[in-house]
């Protein structure tokens, strides 16, 4: 990641006159533009893609497109004759060399954990000519994680099943984003041994693994009684003892300035015991 | 001479209906036997053993099984009868379109009508409805392919009956591939339109008995019922069609009605499949040519040999996708493929295999 950072900023200086902050920002990621927002570079932002809907303000710019890179308009791109277009990695790598010809910076985010993403906010307030600002919003959300980590501290921790699909099952890996949530929520992914970001998982071992909780994106369109029906399933201690939680899926699976409060969230939600 | 080929002959099929059947009995065994989760014997068996190892068998490991013997038949099946009525070896339950139309059914369903906003009091109206009025936990998205494949099925049905004669199968064939792409490109727009559900409905594609159980039985088991009666009515006329429309013309073979017929339980079948596996491909491709080239071409044992042979590759194949990766899974479909196509190809090339009769 810092290798990442050190060579698009060397790429940055010497591509555009160096040191000069981007004036024109083309933001084409929902948590870039909640890390944009948050340092205070709201003003600098030319356009959003139709994903980017939060803080409220964001939903007053033009946008570009949809979040997926294909369905992007390169064209409405350039037209916004942007100094700085903040993408992510493996979304939108393909604009990589089309925006290099045009002399336009693209960063592209690859925050895949908590620190990752607290060092891109204080990068993109650096680059963006609030340095100050940037460093004031991760120092706050480390504190506020701290502060979680230490109620956390001499409690137990709850073994957890996220859902991130039901047909076929599929749940969240070791390197997902959501994973490190769940632990420093002081909660065990029952599926954090696999490698794989979001895999296909076996329904026997989410029943066999008695998981205590279950996290469900309220993308899902599932209900608790729909998840209560599933053959098999009422024996869980979860569903037995009706500790099925339909999370804000903005909220938790965005790497953005809101990681606190999605851990917040969850531990409050896997730890009711503890006053946070 | 022909004498004692024709008796090497009757033996080696009757050894190969031997193997057949030990493989079937071979490959639901495997599948109850083994998955994610070790269980013991004893702990199913007892009265009150390990109530999980019960539950994780009973629940989940049988009714899947239970649900890939019947897809691969399904399939298979409807991929024999195709065969036999076009006479064209390509012929599976795809080519239809009746795959696409599922798959698009889905997406319709995934893009659409879920994971838009959960607070809108109107969706989650319409999402209860549904599921009451379908009962259980089946997934709406595979409703949503069952109805796909059903309405792609009914549709084809309508354009065979406006052509007749000879040009009619032809017509219907490539009717049924444009279909196909235009079902697939509807779907592409879509996904790319709401590209959040691009992920699990890539996944939903590849095929998967994940998620599925009882009330996936219990919701195909009428079609399938039908379906398979359909096909085996359908099978004896369409050994007469062997020779040319012309000379099941001349046997007495109502042609227009037959065509009707093999459509109707070629799409039964395959929405039926579809909505307990997603769209697997290549068993209905590969399992009536196996049986074709061991057992011969007659009808009559083409569909059902077709059927036992369609639900050992997939049992076999849905093990393998349960156990390699636990307890993570590999999609099915990409199973059937890449154990299919390599023995698919060695028996094309191979000499011991019997020659179309």
């Amino acid at each position: 990641m810092k290798k990442l950072i050190c060579f698009l900023a060397a790429l940055a200086s010497s591509i555009l006159v160096a040191f000069a902050e981007p004036k024109k920002i083309v933001v084409l990621t929902p948590a870039g533009s909640e890390i944009l927002c948050a340092v205070g570079a709201y003003s600098q932002i030319a356009a959003r893609t139709d994903y980017c809907d939060f803080p409220k303000e964001m939903k007053s710019i033009p946008s570009v497109g949809g979040f997926d890179g294909k369905t992007l308009s390169l064209e409405t791109i350039v037209a916004c004759e942007p100094d700085f277009v903040y993408g992510a990695k493996g979304m939108h790598d393909y604009l990589l060399s089309p925006l290099k010809k045009l002399g336009i910076t693209l960063y592209l985010s690859n925050a895949n954990s908590i620190q990752a993403v607290l060092d891109e906010i204080t990068y993109i307030g650096k680059y963006t000519g609030h340095e100050d600002e940037g460093k004031k919003t991760a120092v706050n959300i480390s504190k506020t994680l701290d502060n979680i980590r230490a109620k956390l501290k001499n409690v137990g921790t709850v073994s957890v099943y996220y859902e991130v699909w039901n047909a076929p099952y599929m749940s969240a890996g070791k390197k997902s984003f959501i994973n490190e949530i769940i632990s420093t929520a002081g909660g065990k992914n029952i599926f954090d041994t696999l490698s794989e970001e979001y895999p296909m998982v076996s329904e026997e071992t989410i029943v066999a693994s008695k998981p205590e909780v279950f996290l469900i994106p309220d993308m899902e369109n599932e209900t608790l009684d729909s998840i209560k029906k599933r053959n098999g399933w009422q024996k869980i201690p979860a569903v037995k003892n009706g500790r099925i939680y339909f999370v804000n899926s903005d909220v938790c699976s965005r790497p953005g300035p809101r990681i606190a409060e999605a851990v917040l969230l969850i531990a409050k939600q896997l730890h009711p015991e503890v006053a946070f | 001479m022909l004498q004692i080929d024709g008796k090497n002959r009757k033996l080696k099929i009757s050894l190969s209906y031997a193997i057949l059947i030990v493989l079937l009995v071979a490959s639901v065994l495997v599948s109850l036997l083994f998955g994610a989760e070790s269980l013991s014997l004893r702990d199913i068996l007892a009265k009150d053993g390990n109530r999980f190892s019960k539950i994780i068998f009973t629940q989940i490991r049988l009714p899947r099984t239970i649900l890939a013997l019947l897809t691969g038949a399904l399939l298979a099946g409807s991929g024999a009868v195709f065969q036999m009525y076009f006479r064209n070896p390509l012929a599976e339950p795809g080519i239809m379109g009746i795959s696409s139309g599922a798959t698009l059914g889905a997406v319709i369903v995934s893009t659409l009508f879920m994971g838009t906003v959960l607070s809108n009091d109107s969706t989650n109206a319409v999402n209860t409805t549904v599921r009451s009025a379908f009962m259980g936990t089946v997934s709406p998205v595979n409703i949503g392919a069952f109805f796909g494949a059903l309405v792609a099925g009914l549709l084809v049905t309508a354009i065979s009956n406006k052509k007749t004669g000879a040009s009619a199968t032809v017509a219907l064939l490539l009717c049924g591939t444009a279909l196909g792409t235009f079902y697939s490109s509807l779907t592409s727009i879509l996904l790319t339109a709401k590209s959040e559900s691009l992920h699990t409905m890539y996944m939903w594609m590849l095929g998967s008995f994940s998620g599925r159980g009882w009330d996936e039985i219990i919701l195909i088991l009428v079609p399938s019922a039908i379906s398979i009666i359909l096909m085996f009515i359908s099978c004896r006329k369409l050994d007469l069609l062997s020779g040319g429309e012309m000379t099941a013309l001349s046997l007495g073979v109502e042609v227009g009605r037959l065509r009707m017929l093999v459509i109707i339980a070629g799409s039964l079948a395959t929405s039926a499949a579809v909505c307990a596996g997603g769209t697997i491909g290549f068993v209905g491709l590969i399992a009536p040519h196996v049986v074709r080239r061991i057992f011969g071409a007659k009808g009559k044992t083409i569909l059902p040999v077709s059927m036992v042979c369609g639900s050992v590759l997939l049992l076999f194949a849905d093990t393998v996708s349960r156990v390699v990766v636990r307890p993570a899974e590999i999609p099915v479909g990409t199973i059937t493929a890449l154990l299919g196509a390599p023995f698919f190809i060695m028996l094309i090339f191979s000499k011991r295999g019997l020659k179309n009769g």
